[in-house]
Order: C-alpha cells, then sequence, then structure tokens
C-alpha cells in the first residue's frame, strides 16, 4: 500500500522533472513555427499555419556555417583517426627503447587544460598565417582529439593475436601493410566511436572558431551565437537555424548511441 | 643483426612522427610560451620582461576578488546541480519501475544532449529575454507586472546563469548514476527489503555508499571543469553587467582577447593551470578516483 503510493509520488515527481527538462526543446519546436508578429501579438497562441518560410529564409542564413563546421569536422575526424591508430598500432605492437616514456609524454597532454594554451596557441597561429583559416582549426583540433584514438586503438590492438601479425610479416608484409590491412579493418567500430566523439566535439566547439576565424567564415555555432545577437528581431527564424543547425549532431547521435556513451564515458575528449 | 634492430626501431619512430608533431606543436611548445610569456608584457610579435607584475595585477586588480568569489558560486552550484539532481533523476526512473516507462524517461531526460551546447545556451538566452522571454511572459501571464531583464541587472545576472539548465538531470552524471545503480546486486537489495529496511533505508545504507566512487569522479570532474567553464559566461552576459558575472577565466578571455594583453592572459592562465594541477594532484594521491 505504502510502496504504491510512494511509487505514485515518484512518478508524478519524475513527469514534472521531465517535463521541464523539455521545456526550452519544446520552445524550439513551437517558435520555429511562428512568424515575429505572431510572437510579439501573442506569445502564448499556437501560430495560425505553419510557417516553414522560417526555415527557408533560417536554411538561407546558416548554410554556408553549416558547410563550414561540417568541412572543418570531417577533416578534423579523418586526421584523427588516422594518425591516432597509427601511433596506437605502434605502441601496442612494437617494442622499441623509450616506449613508456613516449607514451606517457603524449598522455600527460590530457593534463595541459585548453584554458592555459588558448592565449599562446592563438599567437603560434597568428605566426603560421593561420588565422582567417581553417587549417587553424583543424590543426590544432587534431592535436588533441587523436588522443583518444590513441588510447582506445592501443587496448584494442593488444588484444589481437600475435600470430595474425607474424603470418603476414612471413608473406612479406611490410609493417605499413601490417597496421592498415591487418589492425585497421578489424577495429571499425573503436574508428566509429572515435570519429563520433570527435566530431560532436569540433563541431559544438565555439570558443576556437571565434577567436580564430573571420564572420565572413563563421561556423554554424558562430552563426547561431549571431543570430541571437542580432536577431532579436526573429525569433521565429532563430529557431529555425538552431533546428537545422542541430541536424548533423542529431543524426551523428542516433547513428552511433552505443558507440557515442561508451566513448564519453571510457575518457573525456581533448578539443 | 643489430642494424636489422634498429632498422625496425626506425620504423616505430617514423610511424609516431605524426602524433608527435602535432602534440609538440600546438600542445607543448604553447605551455613552453604560456609559462615564459606570463613574466613579460607581449602583443604577440615583442614581448618585454616584467617579472611578477602580471600575477601581482591579477591578484590585486578589483575584479580578481568579484571574480573569486562569483567562482566559488559557480563551483559549489556546478556541484550540487551534477550530484543532487541527476541522482533524484536516476533514482525515480527505477522507482517507477517497469522497463518500458525506465526507457520511455530516460530517453526523454537525455534527449536536450542532442542539441550542441551552444544551442542550449541560447536557447536560456531567449527564456530570460526581456521582451520575449518565457520567464517574463510566465511572470506576465501569472499577473506580476515587474519584469526582469534577468541578465542585464546585477542582481539577477549570476543566479540565472546558475539556473540555466534546470532541473539539471540532462547529462553525464544522469547516465554515469543511472547505470551504477543499475549494476546494484539486485538480490543484496531484494534480501535487505524481505528483512524489513524501507525504501529511505535502502537508499542511504545501500546506494549512497556503493554510488561513493561514481561521486567522487562526477565532483572532481565538476570542479575541474567549472574552473574551466566561461564559454557559457561569454556568450551570456560577457562577464557582466559591470564584472557581476565575472570568473578567472573569463577575466583571462577579456584580458587576452578583449584588451590584447597576451602576457597578463596568459599569467592568468598559468594561476589557473596551477589551482587544477594541485586538485588533479590531490584526486590522484588522495581520491584515487579512474577517470
Amino acid at each position: 500500500m505504502t510502496g504504491s503510493l510512494t511509487k505514485w509520488t515518484g512518478g508524478v515527481l519524475l513527469t514534472i522533472l521531465l517535463i521541464l527538462t523539455l521545456v526550452p526543446f519544446v520552445l524550439l519546436i513551437f517558435f520555429s513555427f511562428k512568424t515575429q508578429l505572431e510572437v510579439l501579438i501573442d506569445f502564448w497562441g499556437m501560430p495560425d499555419k505553419l510557417h516553414f518560410e522560417n526555415y527557408s529564409a533560417a536554411w538561407k542564413a546558416v548554410r554556408s556555417s553549416i558547410g563550414n563546421s561540417l568541412y572543418v569536422c570531417v577533416i578534423t575526424v579523418a586526421g584523427a583517426v588516422l594518425i591516432g591508430s597509427l601511433s596506437g598500432y605502434v605502441f601496442a605492437r612494437h617494442k622499441f627503447p623509450l616506449k613508456s616514456p613516449l607514451y606517457m609524454l603524449l598522455i600527460g597532454v590530457m593534463m595541459i587544460p585548453s584554458l592555459l594554451t588558448v592565449v599562446p596557441l592563438y599567437a603560434i597561429i597568428t605566426n603560421l598565417h593561420m588565422t582567417h583559416s581553417f587549417w587553424g582549426l583543424i590543426l590544432p583540433y587534431i592535436s588533441g582529439t587523436q588522443l583518444l584514438g590513441i588510447m582506445l586503438c592501443r587496448t584494442l590492438f593488444e588484444s589481437l593475436p600475435e600470430e595474425l601479425f607474424e603470418a603476414a610479416r612471413i608473406d612479406g608484409g611490410s609493417e605499413f601493410y601490417l597496421y592498415s590491412r591487418i589492425a585497421l579493418p578489424l577495429c571499425v567500430p573503436i574508428l566509429v566511436t572515435i570519429g563520433i566523439v570527435t566530431f560532436l566535439a569540433v563541431y559544438s566547439d565555439y570558443l576556437w572558431p571565434f577567436i580564430v576565424l573571420d564572420q565572413s567564415q563563421q561556423t554554424f555555432t558562430m552563426a547561431a551565437v549571431g543570430l541571437n545577437k542580432s536577431g532579436r528581431s526573429d525569433i521565429g527564424l532563430s529557431f529555425a537555424a538552431y533546428i537545422i543547425g542541430s541536424v548533423p549532431t542529431v543524426l551523428v547521435i542516433l547513428f552511433g548511441m552505443k558507440y557515442y556513451i561508451e566513448g564519453m564515458v571510457s575518457g573525456a575528449v581533448k578539443s | 643483426m643489430n642494424l636489422a634492430k634498429w632498422r625496425r626501431y626506425g620504423i616505430s619512430y617514423l610511424f609516431l612522427i605524426p602524433s608527435f608533431l602535432f602534440i609538440a606543436t600546438f600542445l607543448y611548445y604553447p605551455v613552453l610560451l604560456a609559462f615564459f610569456h606570463s613574466f613579460t608584457k607581449w602583443n604577440l610579435v615583442t614581448s618585454e620582461w616584467v617579472g611578477l607584475d602580471n600575477f601581482k595585477k591579477f591578484f590585486n586588480e578589483g575584479t580578481f576578488a568579484t571574480g573569486a568569489k562569483n567562482q566559488l558560486i559557480y563551483t559549489l552550484t556546478d556541484v550540487v546541480k551534477a550530484i543532487v539532481f541527476p541522482l533524484i533523476g536516476a533514482e525515480l526512473v527505477y522507482l517507477v519501475g517497469g522497463n518500458k516507462i525506465k526507457y520511455l524517461f530516460r530517453t526523454g531526460f537525455i534527449l536536450p544532449m542532442l542539441l550542441p551546447g551552444v544551442v542550449s545556451i541560447l536557447l536560456w538566452q531567449n527564456i530570460y529575454d526581456p521582451t520575449n522571454g518565457l520567464l517574463n511572459q510566465l511572470l506576465h501571464a501569472m499577473g506580476f507586472t515587474s519584469t526582469h531583464a534577468w541578465l542585464g541587472e546585477e542582481k539577477t545576472a549570476i543566479w540565472s546563469i546558475v539556473m540555466m539548465g534546470l532541473p539539471f538531470i540532462s547529462g553525464l552524471p544522469f547516465l554515469i548514476f543511472y547505470a551504477a545503480i543499475g549494476n546494484m546486486n539486485q538480490e543484496q537489495l531484494e534480501a535487505a527489503r524481505i528483512d524489513g529496511a524501507n525504501g529511505w533505508n535502502v537508499f542511504t545504507k545501500m546506494h549512497l555508499p556503493f554510488l561513493m566512487p561514481q561521486f567522487k569522479i562526477v565532483i572532481i570532474l565538476t570542479i575541474l571543469g567549472s574552473l574551466q567553464d566561461y564559454v557559457k559566461i561569454m556568450i551570456l552576459t560577457g562577464g557582466g553587467p559591470g564584472v557581476a558575472t565575472t570568473n578567472p577565466a573569463m577575466i583571462m578571455y577579456n584580458a587576452a582577447f578583449g584588451s590584447s594583453q597576451y602576457g597578463y592572459g596568459s599569467a592568468i592562465g598559468v594561476a589557473l593551470f596551477l589551482v587544477i594541477l594541485v586538485l588533479t594532484i590531490f584526486n590522484l594521491k588522495f581520491l584515487k578516483t579512474d577517470y
């Protein structure tokens, strides 16, 4: 009796918490279909019809920025996955002098907060003439995000049986062949995890693009913040733009939900 | 024989070159620069040695006291938000029971995580908007006549930032607690219940001790995260009005990228890094959380 009462109270409380959690989410969708006039005149009212023109206007406003973000993401993911897995392979399957100090040197990077490096990194990027260039984002991103790849790939490659590699070596396979044709294909799920975590970290970053890039080559997060600053004039358009810009992250997360949670729990990504 | 061995080593080192080139150029070299230039006046091209002046300036300036006080508020509330609310959420989901319902609630709570973080911040900025914000409209609809520019007034700004994300369940801590509770020994819990322990006792005597490792991880990660969190402040208020919502990291950003005092900014970065380092070492030595 008391048990079912507790359950009932818990259920009500939980439902309230869930509704509160979802309020911003619902607002986002609701207002993305209202015109500015409807917002001003009747804040709570339903839109007279679904104003999809908000979406076409928003698409025009943010499509190039989404393109820029995707460009940066794809190159960073490719770089981080390739370089990370290559080093992961070496640390897993090779014996060489200074192996463990070198590994510590790599892993030690995780002790460096971006807070400490943001100012000098800006100086380096400036001196390399990479401000106003996507490479000013991509190269620093790869440096930090490769870490997750190195750690996860090392663990996985270490678990592979030596016979696999021995056989290929006897057949005259080069080290690069062993890495690219034997090790890599066996760890596709891990590579996908690394790719997803990297993609989400890079796509959501606001600070570094804001510091490095020009307004004319802005990423989606820059465009989104810009809309809210200048765009108090049109909530419907801004909200539609946020929804459009969130599509890539939603797709990536839905595609890799399982991988993503695994990767997040196993180690915070650096960017 | 020896030659062949060194050839093999050579290949290993060759494969490692890309990784090390990247971390040397974009991580370790900036660290050296940060430490060096924390003692200089620096405009990115030329620099002039000023000794400890930057640090003295940082600790003596009026903004430091405000920033430190605000940081304390942010950190304490961040820890409460990361522990209490996600834990209540996770416990309630298990209490309500039924696999389908559990799944439904869990999915609902993590739904906002689908959005990029910046979009969530911008949504809250809209909620606090003085004219078209949900909060003022809600107060208006309930009959209150006074409205606030929540993020623009000195008294309300910092608490508006703190309350962002209400009810604070959506996020990694919720998933961690949820997974941990699911991994508890169900037979033991059942046995306790048969022996007459009520729900509250089971929660305080069995759940809480069992979750201690998770609490430790979440607390230390939250503290470290909160010291480095200024993007949200930057977007919502820029540290203002005045310096009402600023924190040390925000002061660093404004010094470097607002007024081009790169040496001064580096010094604040170094000071914050030392705090983070001490906390990290303390954690590794005494708390021994594994993350």
